[in-house]
């Protein structure tokens, strides 16, 4: 059940139990506590604590510069935090690297590439980390996202969108449990879009594979996430189910708005 | 082990997929080609000036002071600070790899693109050798093998200076020019001051002339021997204790 706490003007709707629906939930696949980054200029984040659960499919929203990219950035190990703990897949990021990230797939911040070689090319180089990516896979892959047809084009002919479509491809080419998406359709068409969202749907309801994305398309995350979190200034101010809120008769973006809303009149007051 | 072996082939792959680096490659084989057709040619005006039997030594001599730093520069520009400014460093970070096995890996293929051109250039000069008619007895071969192996290790040992040195840059062209002007500084700066000449490893990029002289004595093949590979092993974590705090 989901609690739902008055403090201020703030409705706060925690996080999901562990119990849950009458399913007893499996240890999180990801797991933060108190996690903190603070960068020279003092932005960052800072102790964000979160879990996601198997099949979750969980869109973390914010402001420009609210610290979305940098707990992607903590969470996959690209930078160091501060302070607080990541527990991925059971065992800590730090000691177990390797294993922990085995069954992620990334996408973070833009899509930079080698761009002296192929996507084909590009797939093979990734393929070679993981057991069982075969040719046939990657052709897969490369049919899901549209691009079998540039595939031998060099990654330096490609528009933006291309580019995030073959970061897409590359994420879900070894058939990871956990996927990590950030800003997944900055540059896309409406096709691309349209088969994104597709994407998503299918492999969290057909392989159960959990996604973690981070975006501003809030119609998009509303349509295909079951948890979202909301960071500001740094902090996870809020998080819950989207099922409850739209039941509240409420859509995602009015409730960001309000919280922002919130956030703002807060800081005013103070 | 299997990661890091991914990691390796995969700088293997993308060393050969840059264009300039396969340039290296045919210019290395090129160059000792050009050099000893000219002088077969120019043999009745020059006299003495030939390809003789220490032709691949009279190469390596080159290639060891200019072409092979040259390339190691360029290679470690495009394996450490091109990958931070076109951010593709993450591409390698967010794989089930750890940082040391990326930076392992790296390395590694750094290692065999300067043993790949000293290979190359090995071969080339003993088949110039073959066509000049300037045929290597046995021992004569085996000193050239020797001299090339002391090589490889000179210039691994300056390589891993450089590697260092590129963990400091997040632009190509700054890593560049600025290891250019410290490899003239460090080869000028014996000169000024001769304790260099035996703590710079920029000193010993004609190494192997000590191995295949005779009049040079064990111990001082050992000494150097060792403070090569200490130099290495310095530099390496060094370069590695950098790399290992990058945030990308």
């Amino acid at each position: 059940m989901l609690v739902k706490q008055q403090i201020g003007c703030i409705q706060h709707l925690s996080a999901a139990t562990p119990y849950e629906g009458g399913i007893i939930q499996m240890n999180p696949i990801l797991e933060t506590h108190q996690l903190t980054k603070v960068y020279r200029n003092n932005r960052g984040i800072r102790d964000i604590s979160l879990q996601l659960h198997a099949g979750d499919v969980y869109g973390l929203l914010g402001p420009n510069g609210a610290g979305k990219t940098t707990f992607l950035k903590l969470i996959t190990g690209l930078i160091r935090a501060d302070q607080g703990k990541i527990t991925l897949f059971n065992g800590d990021l730090i000691d177990q690297f390797e294993e922990g990230m085995q069954h992620v797939g990334c996408m973070i911040e833009s899509a930079d590439f080698y761009d002296f070689i192929t996507a084909w090319q590009y797939l093979e180089l990734v393929g070679r980390f993981y057991p069982n990516i075969t040719d046939q896979r990657i052709t897969e892959v490369l049919e899901v996202v549209g691009m079998i047809q540039v595939r031998k084009d060099k990654i330096k002919n490609y528009s933006t969108g291309m580019k995030q479509k073959l970061a897409l491809a590359a994420a879900i080419l070894p058939n990871p449990k956990f996927v990590i998406l950030d800003e997944p359709t900055n540059g896309l068409d409406i096709e691309g879009t349209v088969m994104f969202r597709r994407l998503i749907k299918q492999l969290s309801e057909e392989h159960g594979t959990t996604f973690l994305i981070s975006s501003h398309m809030i119609h998009e995350l509303e349509q295909l996430c079951n948890r979202v979190g909301i960071i500001v200034d740094g902090q996870l101010i809020q998080e819950g189910h989207v099922s409850d809120l739209l039941a509240s008769g409420q859509s995602l973006e009015q409730f960001y708005i309000h919280e922002l809303d919130c956030r703002k009149g807060g800081k005013e007051s103070a | 082990m299997r990661k890091w072996r991914s990691g390796f082939i995969n700088e293997l792959w993308l060393l050969l997929y840059r264009k300039k680096m396969i340039a290296f490659f045919t210019f290395s084989i090129i160059l000792p080609i050009l050099l000893a057709v000219s002088l077969h040619a120019l043999q009745p005006i020059l006299g003495l000036v030939t390809v003789s039997q220490s032709f691949p030594i009279q190469m390596l001599g080159i290639y060891t002071a200019v072409w092979i730093p040259l390339f190691i520069l360029t290679m470690t520009a495009d394996l450490f600070p091109s990958e931070v400014a076109a951010r593709t460093l993450k591409l390698a970070f967010l794989r089930p790899n750890t940082r040391f096995h990326v930076f392992c890996a790296k390395v590694a293929a750094l290692a065999v693109g300067i043993g790949t051109l000293l290979v190359l250039l090995g071969v080339v000069t003993l088949i110039c050798n073959i066509f000049a008619g300037a045929t290597l007895s046995f021992t004569e071969g085996l000193g050239v093998l020797k001299a090339y192996v002391a090589a490889f290790v000179a210039m691994v040992a300056l390589s891993a200076v450089f590697v260092f040195v590129s963990q400091f840059f997040k632009s190509a062209s700054g890593f560049m020019v600025t290891a250019i002007v410290l490899y003239v500084a460090l080869k000028i700066s014996p000169f000024l001051l001769s304790a260099m000449s035996t703590f710079s490893p920029a000193s010993y990029t004609d190494w192997h002339m000590l191995w295949i002289s005779h009049n040079v004595a064990v111990g001082k093949l050992w000494s150097t021997s060792l403070y090569l590979l200490s130099s290495c092993v310095l530099f390496f974590t060094l370069g590695y204790y950098i790399f290992d705090r990058k945030e990308v």
